[in-house]
């Protein structure tokens, strides 16, 4: 399997702040890439730029062997199928619960949606299936916002099952859980969203060891470092410039 | 104080259903104003032209080129959303979250639009010809059947705007996008485009308004002030977004001026009406039937 | 002697020149314009009825050129916007007066306009030629008013309705200070001539709701309605009565021929006019002038009292001006005005010289099926203004 999102010497400027310098960075078909850094490393940036919210200074993003550089944020989403969760509930609140898949939806109904993916059943039609497979048929009425906590992280889930986008970009999300809450993320992301191009930023390094494979590292704008998590934990720099702040355990694999 | 009494129960009938009227008016007037306002957090100081340009259109389509009523209603709704649309596209989305900046340009477009019509047309009053005549009267109550026909109508709009927001495919990515704007576009939600075609559904209403007001008000090209005021009080008395409280909002602010116009005048009763709804702003600023905002 | 035929060749070569130059300014002077300001809005609230003032203004100023001017001299217009903003009315007439050097000015139409105009023509000694119905209750030696005044209309309307139309008045106007006028002296003439009030209302300026005074208006079963509504409340009045399918005839002291065409006709038809001036007057004057409204105001409008106002107003000053010595001197047209008589459209008209406002015949119209304007009563001779 190829590499189905490349940038290319991507860099972004802000008032004289190069958030982003260039970076070249990709990611394979099928893969689980977590990336890591300390806070103004340009993480969010980097996943701002690849899903169009902002506009790079230079430099050219590919995904899927398409340039996507500079298109606007839905485009991304209906036509080259990325997808974003972000910190915090990803809900509409005060739609109901069968409304929030239909809308998950809504970039699927697209003509070059339609020719990515398979057709689509009707959004309707399909929200009662994913309804059925999260057990929340019974309460497809009730709006986001009447739900439990438990029953509105299966919507979620449900709405990315509807959404089925070709890459999923997870921005810090086990952000503000339990323990149990976030080894339960990990299970959900490693099965359900099996096959699936994955891109996480994290900052929980438990997580990072449930979850990845491949870690990027990311420092002042540039990609510091990049490999097996195991590599990255026993790499000096990235443990003098992140790790020692984060990980209050010491690395399993300690190097001399 | 100049108070008269309301005689009998058939004068209060009858009060009460002009007062009906009036407020099927108001509302027709507001519901754009809710839309826009409400839905979209946009301060369009033109609103009142735009029911203008729906009485001009209206003018236009029965008295120059001789069609009928029926035709110069949706013939207002086009014209108005068109207008409203080349708005959106060309100032209204330049000025996203700078409301003082919104204001100043919609003031600007709105008395360019008073201008080119007085170019156009003249600034004298221009006569639309009733399309129903005749009244329905029982003792002392008298309805033209023109005034029924203006409550059904904004009822029927009104609820139709209600089912196309909660029903409609379109009207569901409208909520979305209110709601949670970034995550719709991380959706594949075209924002951009939804905005254009939400802004022009409100002024469509707005030109409706214009057109069912033009037989019975006058047309002239600076008509609008009046119903800006009223639209925005009926608004903000009902809660800006919520399609209920606008209802019940026009409903206070007509059947108020009615009554308290028929037991005093209307001079008077404009003016209690303003402080009832300076009142109600004061103490419940969300308005009477506010939706949780987040 | 060479030397005194140099000196008398220049004498006289100087001489030439001095009669020259003399004659040269003599002839200059002879048909140098005369300068008048005409001051109205192009713009803003009051235009529709400024722009059949001035329609009026330059009709009357254009046929006064054609027939030789004043004396030989023509008028020359210096026009003047004010947007329907008294201030600027007032900033406008400045100018008129200060820098045009205009001798006098035809225009303004609100009263606060008037108003903002009256302490600039009365500073700088200047003269106003008000061309509009209003009020009254205002005098000034610098303003001359032409348009008419209440007790030009009231007496004549209310005992003609009394007689009429019936006995039950209900009386309806905007809030301000002119309908309150009307309706005072209405009430004076309804006690004399054993007519009573059965309902009087005032409704917000520019309101067009008509929904309470029309239940009232139904519920004390008047004879008539006495209206002094204007503009945008005027048309819509007469359309939502008509749509209550109320019978009582409304007999209006502002609608004219422009006003009528907004309302339709069938909510207008049978409804009485009282003014000073209906384009169906009928005398040769007023003939001849009608044809030419028509050749010259191309644009599907007809002559109103407004119009008639702005005529009046120009062939008024163009009779002072002829009569003054110098019509420059500003002082001497006012005094030219005393007594000053002219034969217009609407009848032979004159100056009050006591209080500067004019004599006008009283005129009641009634509106026909097709939406004409009959003239059913004329007063025998003009009515002295008391303002």
């Amino acid at each position: 399997m190829g590499d189905i999102l490349v940038t290319e010497h991507l860099s972004v400027c802000f008032s004289g702040f190069w958030a982003l310098h260039d970076v070249d960075f990709s990611v394979g078909e099928g893969e689980l890439r977590v990336v890591i850094g300390p806070n103004g490393a340009g993480k969010t940036t980097l996943m701002d730029l690849i899903t169009g919210r902002t506009k790079p200074s230079s430099g050219k993003i590919w995904f899927g062997g398409h340039d996507i550089t500079g298109k606007s944020p839905h485009e991304i989403a209906a036509k080259y199928g990325i997808g974003r969760k972000f910190q915090g509930p990803n809900l509409f609140e005060n739609m109901t619960a069968a409304e929030n898949l239909e809308l998950a939806a809504a970039g699927r109904g697209t003509v070059a949606g339609t020719f990515l993916r398979s057709a689509p059943k009707s959004a309707a039609e399909e929200a009662d299936g994913v309804l059925r497979r999260i057990g929340l048929t019974g309460k497809r009425g009730l709006l986001a916002c009447e739900l439990s906590h438990g029953e509105r992280q299966w919507l979620e889930i449900g709405m990315l099952m509807m959404q089925d986008p070709k890459l999923m970009i997870l921005d810090e999300p086990t952000a503000g859980m339990t323990e149990e809450e976030t080894r339960q993320t990990g299970e959900m992301i490693q099965n359900l969203l099996k096959g699936r191009t994955i891109l996480v930023v994290e900052h929980d390094m438990k997580f990072v060891r449930q979850v990845a494979k491949t870690v990027t590292v990311l420092h002042m704008g540039r990609i510091l470092a990049q490999g097996p998590l195991a590599a990255i934990e026993n790499n000096p720099e990235v443990i003098r410039v992140y790790l020692k702040s984060e990980d209050k355990e010491a690395p399993k694999h300690a190097g001399p | 104080m100049p108070f008269n009494e309301v005689n009998s129960m058939d004068s209060f009938l009858a009060l009460l259903l002009n007062g009906l009227n009036s407020s099927a008016l108001i509302l027709l007037a507001a519901l754009g104003m809710v839309i826009i306002c409400g839905l979209m957090n946009v301060i369009n100081l033109a609103h009142g032209e735009l029911i203008m340009v729906g009485a001009y259109t209206a003018f236009s389509v029965t008295q120059v080129a001789g069609l009928s009523f029926a035709v110069a209603v949706p013939a207002a709704f086009v014209v108005s959303a068109a207008v409203g649309a080349a708005m959106e596209l060309l100032v209204i989305r330049k000025l996203t979250g700078r409301p003082a900046e919104t204001m100043l340009a919609t003031f600007g477009i709105s008395v360019v639009l008073q201008q080119v019509t007085n170019l156009i047309f003249g600034a004298q009053s221009q006569y639309v010809a009733i399309p129903i005549e005749g009244n329905l009267s029982a003792g002392r109550v008298v309805i033209p059947y023109y005034n029924i026909f203006t409550i059904l109508f904004a009822a029927a709009v009104s609820a139709g705007t209600v089912l196309l927001l909660k029903k409609t495919r379109f009207g569901k990515r409208v909520r979305a996008i209110t709601q949670n704007r970034t995550m719709a576009e991380c959706l594949g939600i075209n924002s951009a485009r939804i905005d254009t075609l939400t802004f022009a559904f409100g002024c469509g209403l707005a030109g409706m308004a214009g057109a069912l007001a033009a037989p019975v008000k006058s047309v002239s090209p600076f008509m609008g002030g009046p119903y800006l005021v009223s639209s925005f009080m009926t608004s903000v008395v009902g809660g800006i977004a919520s399609f209920f409280g606008t209802a019940v909002g026009s409903l206070l602010v007509g059947e108020s001026t009615a009554l308290l116009g028929g037991v005093s005048n209307d001079v008077f009763a404009s003016i209690l009406v303003f402080l009832l709804i300076i009142a109600v702003i004061r103490f419940k600023p969300e308005g009477l039937f506010a939706k949780e905002r987040r | 002697m060479k030397k005194r035929l140099c000196i008398l060749l220049t004498c006289t070569m100087l001489l030439f020149g001095l009669m020259a130059g003399c004659g040269g300014r003599q002839d200059t002077a002879a048909s140098k314009p005369i300068k008048i300001g005409v001051l109205y809005s192009l713009s803003g609230v009051t235009s529709v009825s400024e722009k059949q003032l001035y329609d009026g203004t330059k009709l009357a100023i254009e046929e006064i050129n054609r027939n030789g001017g004043i004396n030989g001299r023509k008028i020359e217009t210096v026009f003047a916007d004010y947007a329907s903003d008294p201030a600027r009315a007032a900033d406008k007439a400045r100018k008129l007066v200060l820098d045009d050097k205009v001798t006098a000015i035809i225009g303004t139409c609100s009263s606060s306009a008037r108003k903002a105009v009256k302490p600039v023509v009365e500073r700088y000694r200047s003269l106003l030629i008000y061309p509009q119905s209003y009020e009254g209750q205002e005098q000034s030696k610098n303003i001359v008013y032409v348009g008419c005044i209440p007790n030009q209309q009231a007496e004549i309307f209310v005992n003609w309705l009394l007689k009429n139309a019936g006995k039950k008045f209900f009386l309806i106007g905007c809030d301000f200070v002119y309908p309150k006028v009307e309706n005072k002296l209405a009430k004076t003439y309804l006690q004399k001539g054993g007519g009573s009030v059965v309902g009087e209302e005032y409704v917000p300026y520019g309101s067009t709701d008509f929904s309470s005074v029309l239940n009232k208006i139904k519920t004390s079963d008047p004879d008539l309605i006495y209206s002094e509504l204007t503009g945008d409340s005027n048309v819509a009045f007469y359309k939502q009565y008509s749509a209550y399918g109320l019978k009582a005839p409304i007999a209006s002291l502002t609608t004219n021929e422009t006003v009528l065409k907004s309302i339709g006709i069938s909510a207008a038809k049978n409804s009485y006019i009282c003014v000073d001036y209906f384009k169906n007057v009928k005398n040769p004057v007023n003939r001849k002038f009608v044809e030419t409204y028509a050749q010259k105001i191309r644009d599907g409008t007809e002559p109103t009292y407004a119009v008639m106002g702005g005529y009046n107003g120009a062939l008024f000053l163009a009779g002072a001006l002829k009569k003054a010595k110098n019509p420059e001197d500003t002082q001497q047209v006012i005094a030219a005005f005393r007594g000053l008589k002219i034969d217009s459209p609407s009848g032979t008209i004159s100056i009050d010289g006591g209080n500067n406002h004019t004599n006008l015949y009283c005129r009641i119209g009634k509106v026909d099926e097709k939406g004409e304007i009959n003239v059913i009563y004329e007063s025998k001779n003009p009515i002295a203004p008391k303002p």
